[in-house]
């Protein structure tokens, strides 16, 4: 059977309607964004596994209570999300702000920007990231890392529109005084 | 990646035979939750009808009036009955029915507004008194004055009438 022609919600509708048949390509998409999206939250990558694992079988069992109405990537982000925040909960393994490196000063902001290559200044950034509270951490990886609408995010986290544009705008702001550099020079 | 997710995955469901819930499964736990949410609306807005309502039935047996009386008179312990019921409500209307996307204290407050206006109308309407008028809700309603309604107050005001101990049910409302 070939899924890829399917949007997310049909593809999840021919499941309903087929007793779970074509679950695996649920998995084939989402894995690698879920398990990026969890390791970010969570930093530890085989404590990612394991909720992205639980992820999809409670998505699995709980298939028949999605609206097809809706958007399917909000609905599987939002389990992922409640599972990774149990797990931190769990460990509260918080990085200590000390693992950061040295801020940068306004003077070499701009030369810094330069040297930093991209992985390396994505994982600064996710350092800093890890360091903010989860109200502001959460909405944050969302929009910048996963690339999700303010409407996305508002589903995932459950929060209204208005308060998410609020906690991305204070978050983008106490990134700034860490090192005087933008979020978009992380990315 | 250490493992193969998907094929762990697959395994997993199929060996511990994980089963997809049945739509009425979710149907039902639909049902379920908006049966409850109804049901606490409507004790909720009889509570507090019954908050505003038993200062005023207080002062018609003691033949008073005023609103000084009336605020000394109020069941103020119902109101942490009254809030836990609009807190659940709210609770329920935020998790279930997409409420999240409606500011906290919007919701609140227009959850609050709607079930106290409900409980003044009531409360201001006849059907208190109507239902008075069978005998075991008349217990229930005396023994919501005995137990809510400061007991200090209604001394002080049924003493007025002689009544060292008011029997309500020979007391006529009118």
């Amino acid at each position: 059977m070939e899924y890829e022609k399917f949007s997310d919600e049909e593809l999840v509708l021919y499941i309903q309607q087929n007793k779970g048949i074509g679950f695996e390509a649920i998995i084939d998409r989402y894995q690698t964004k879920l398990l990026r999206y969890v390791n970010t939250m969570c930093r530890d990558s085989e404590s990612a596994e394991d909720i992205i694992q639980e992820t999809f079988i409670s998505a699995y069992q709980n298939i028949n209570s999605f609206d097809v109405k809706r958007k399917f990537s909000s609905w599987i982000y939002r389990i992922a999300h409640n599972k990774a925040i149990n797990e931190i909960r769990k460990n509260k393994n918080k990085i200590s702000i000390d693992d950061i490196s040295e801020p940068a000063s306004p003077q070499d902001s701009a030369a810094l920007s330069k040297e930093l290559d991209h992985k390396q200044a994505r994982e600064t950034l996710e350092k800093i990231i890890d360091t903010l509270s989860e109200r502001y951490r959460e909405p944050l990886i969302l929009r910048f890392f996963e690339e999700k609408t303010y409407e996305e995010i508002s589903d995932i986290l459950q929060l209204p529109v208005s308060t998410v544009g609020v906690r991305i705008k204070r978050g983008t702001a106490k990134i700034k005084t860490f090192s005087n550099l933008k979020i978009e020079d992380y990315l | 990646m250490k493992k193969d997710l998907k094929e762990e995955t697959l395994k997993k469901i199929q060996g511990d035979n994980i089963k997809i819930k049945p739509r009425w499964y979710f149907k039902l736990s639909k049902i379920l939750i908006y049966t409850i949410s109804a049901i606490l609306v409507i004790a909720g807005t009889y509570l507090f009808n019954l908050m505003f309502y038993l200062p005023m039935r207080t002062l018609r047996i003691a033949e008073k009036e005023g609103f000084g009386e009336y605020i000394s008179l109020f069941p103020w312990p119902l109101i942490i009955i009254g809030g836990v019921i609009v807190g659940v409500i709210i609770y329920l209307y935020r998790h279930y029915e997409g409420g999240y996307k409606k500011h906290l204290g919007i919701t609140a407050v227009i959850i609050s507004v709607l079930i106290i206006s409900g409980g003044i109308v009531i409360a201001k309407s006849n059907l208190n008194e109507k239902l008075e008028e069978r005998p075991r809700l008349k217990h229930f309603y005396e023994w919501n004055d005995k137990s809510f309604i400061p007991d200090k107050q209604r001394q002080r005001l049924y003493k007025n009438l002689n009544y060292n101990q008011p029997n309500m049910t020979t007391r006529p409302f009118n």
